[in-house]
C-alpha cells in the first residue's frame, strides 16, 4: 500500500457516485433491471471498501467504482440470461448482453467536474421515481435509494420506519416500474409541467420528512434535507424542466435548511425561534434563496411554494423575532388559505396573529382554527393556545393546555421540551 | 525491529448491509489508521485475501488431497493481513487496538520468528 499517495475522500463521494451510477446503469439496462443495477452498484462500493484499505485509494476514485459496477452489472446480466436459457425459457437480458464479445469495460468515466450537478441520467431516473403508479413516501423511498445513494437503514432512520418496511417498499416500487413499464426518460414538452410537478411534491415531501423527524438523528435529518435541495436545484436549474415554481420550491427549502442547524439542541430539543443563535444561519442558503425567490416571480400564477417561500423567508431574513414583520406573516398566511386551505395552516396564521395583534386574538383564531375537527390528535394546536394564555400570564390554562398537547406528543425530544415549558410554569409564582 | 502480522479475522456476510456512506467512513477510518503508523515508521505491509475461502490441502494416507476452503459454511475466515514494525508485543497490540477491522472482526498478532 502506498499511503502517501491516498488523499481524503470528496465528501459523500460513495453516496453520490451510488446515485449516478445506478441511474447510468438502469437506463443503460432498462428500469426493469434496477434490482440488478443496485446491486451490482453495492457490490462495487463494498469492493472499494475491502480493497482500497490495503491497496489505497486510486487516483480517480470515482472512475475504479465505475468501472468496478459496469463489470459487474455485465456480470450479473449474463449470468441471469445464462440462467433464463437453462430454464428454456424466454431470454428476458437486454439486448446487449447477449453479445459474448463484449469487452470488459475500460475506465472511461469522466469525472463531472461539479460535484452536484445531476447528470441526464439521474435526472430520468428521478423521473421514473416520481411516476404517477409511485406516489408519495414510496417515491420518497424510491428516490433516496436510488438517485440519492442511501441505504436502506439511513432511510428508514430518517423516514422513521422499520428498515424491514422500508426494504418491502423498495420491492413492491421496483416492481411497479417494471410492471408499468416506466421509461427512464426525461419528459418531453407535452407531458413535461405535470411530471415536474410530481418530482417537486416528492421532492418537497423528502425535505418535510427530514426537516420534521424529530427523532431521527440530527446527520440523516440533515443529509435528507440537503438531498431534497440538491435534487430540486437539479431540476429547477435544467433548461427545459424548470419552472417559477420549482425556483419557489427550491427557496422554501433553502430557506428553512439555513436554519436547520439551529432548531434543535444538541439533545434534539426544538429550540424556539426568538432563542434561535442566529450567527449559526447559513448565509450562503439564504443568498441562494433570495436568487430563486428573484426568478420565482416571473411566474403567472401564485403557487403554494411561493407563498411558503416567503414564509419561511420572513423567518430566515429578520433580525429578530421582535423585527418580525408579522401583519405581513398574516396576510401571506392568507394567501396561502386560499391555495391550500388547512387546519395546520390556520394554526400557524393564529400563532402569527398572537404576535401582530396579541394573544387574545390568536386565542380567538385557534378557536376556528380547527372547525372540521381533523387536528384531534395534533399537540402543536394546544402548544399555540398555551403559548397565548402565558403571554396573557393565566397559568392555569397554560398549564392545562401544554398538558394536554403532552399527552398527545409521542416524540421524546418534543415531550421534553414540553415538559421543559411545564416545569418553568410551575416555578413562576 | 521486530515484524508482526495481523491476521484480520472477519465474517464477510457482515460488510453486505453497510450503505455507501458507512463504506466510505470506513475507507477512510483505515486510510487515517495506516497514515498514522506510515508516519511513525511503522507501517510494512498489507494484503487483502479474496473472499472464496481458498484451498485447504493435506495428505490423506499418502495421496495429496485438495479441498475448496469452507466459505459457505463459516461464519468467519482471515479476509486479509497487515505487517507491521514495532518492538515488542505490547507497542503492537497498542498499534492494532486503533484498527477499524476491531469494528469488523477481531485481529490475531504473531511475531513474525526471525531469530
Amino acid at each position: 500500500m502506498t499511503h502517501e499517495q491516498v488523499g481524503p475522500l470528496v465528501d459523500h463521494l460513495f453516496r453520490r457516485e451510488a446515485g449516478r451510477l445506478v441511474a447510468r446503469l438502469a437506463r443503460r439496462f432498462g428500469v426493469r433491471s434496477l434490482q440488478l443495477v443496485e446491486d451490482a452498484v453495492q457490490d462495487a462500493l463494498l469492493q472499494a471498501c475491502r480493497t482500497w484499505p490495503f491497496r489505497g485509494i486510486p487516483h480517480d476514485p470515482a472512475a475504479w467504482i465505475a468501472t468496478a459496477a459496469t463489470n459487474r452489472a455485465l456480470d450479473l446480466v449474463r449470468a441471469d440470461a445464462r440462467r433464463a436459457r437453462l430454464l428454456g425459457g424466454p431470454d428476458s437480458a437486454p439486448a446487449d448482453a447477449h453479445d459474448p464479445t463484449l469487452p470488459v469495460v475500460a475506465p472511461s468515466y469522466q469525472t463531472p467536474t461539479d460535484h452536484h450537478e445531476l447528470g441526464d441520467d439521474e435526472l430520468a431516473l428521478l423521473f421514473a421515481c416520481a411516476h404517477p403508479a409511485i406516489t408519495g413516501e414510496t417515491a420518497v423511498t424510491l428516490m433516496l435509494k436510488t438517485v440519492g445513494g442511501f441505504g436502506v437503514r439511513e432511510i428508514a432512520r430518517g423516514l422513521l420506519a422499520e428498515p424491514e418496511a422500508i426494504a418491502q417498499r423498495l420491492v413492491r416500487a421496483r416492481r411497479t416500474l417494471a410492471e408499468a413499464r416506466v421509461p427512464m426518460t426525461i419528459p418531453d414538452a407535452a407531458h413535461a409541467h405535470d411530471r415536474v410537478q410530481a418530482v417537486g411534491e416528492a421532492l418537497y415531501l423528502m425535505f418535510t420528512e427530514g426537516h420534521s423527524a424529530a427523532e431521527a438523528d440530527a446527520v440523516i435529518r440533515r443529509d435528507l434535507c440537503h438531498e431534497a435541495l440538491r435534487l430540486a436545484l437539479a431540476v429547477a436549474d435544467h433548461p427545459a424542466l424548470g419552472t417559477p415554481s420549482l425556483d419557489a420550491l427550491v427557496a422554501l427549502m433553502a430557506f428553512t435548511a439555513a436554519r436547520l442547524e439551529t432548531r434543535v439542541d444538541d439533545a434534539g430539543i426544538p429550540v424556539l425561534l426568538a432563542d434561535q443563535d442566529r450567527t449559526r444561519w447559513d448565509r450562503a442558503l439564504i443568498g441562494l434563496a433570495l436568487q430563486r425567490v428573484e426568478r420565482s416571480m416571473r411566474a403567472t400564477t401564485l403557487t403554494r411554494w411561493h407563498v411558503e417561500a416567503e414564509l419561511a423567508g420572513y423567518h430566515a431574513l429578520s433580525p429578530s423575532v421582535d423585527e418580525m414583520p408579522w401583519h405581513a406573516v398574516v396576510d401571506a398566511y392568507d394567501r396561502l388559505l386560499l391555495i391550500a386551505p388547512s387546519p395546520v395552516v390556520r394554526v400557524n396564521r393564529a400563532v402569527a396573529l398572537g404576535f401582530a395583534a396579541g394573544p387574545a386574538d390568536a386565542l380567538e383564531a385557534l378557536d376556528h382554527a380547527d372547525d372540521e375537527g381533523r387536528l384531534a390528535r395534533y399537540p402543536w394546536l394546544h402548544a399555540a393556545r398555551a403559548h397565548a394564555h402565558e403571554r396573557l400570564h393565566d397559568a392555569a390554562s397554560a398549564r392545562h393546555a401544554w398538558s394536554r398537547a403532552l399527552a398527545l406528543t409521542t416524540s421524546a425530544p418534543h415531550r421534553r421540551f414540553i415538559e421543559g415549558r411545564l416545569a418553568r410554569l410551575a416555578a413562576m409564582p | 525491529m521486530a515484524q508482526f502480522i495481523l491476521l484480520l479475522h472477519e465474517n464477510p456476510a457482515a460488510f453486505a448491509d453497510l450503505t455507501p456512506e458507512e463504506m466510505q467512513q470506513m475507507v477512510a477510518r483505515y486510510g487515517a489508521w495506516g497514515r498514522a503508523l506510515a508516519e511513525k515508521g511503522h507501517y510494512v505491509g498489507g494484503h487483502k485475501l479474496k473472499d472464496e475461502g481458498g484451498r485447504h490441502m493435506a495428505r490423506d494416507k499418502g495421496a495429496l488431497r485438495v479441498t475448496d476452503g469452507p466459505y459457505s459454511e463459516v461464519k468467519e475466515l482471515v479476509g486479509g493481513l497487515f505487517i507491521i514494525e514495532a518492538p515488542d508485543y505490547d507497542t503492537a497490540v497498542t498499534l492494532a487496538a486503533d484498527c477499524p477491522h476491531m469494528d469488523n472482526g477481531w485481529i490475531e498478532i504473531r511475531e513474525i520468528d526471525k531469530a
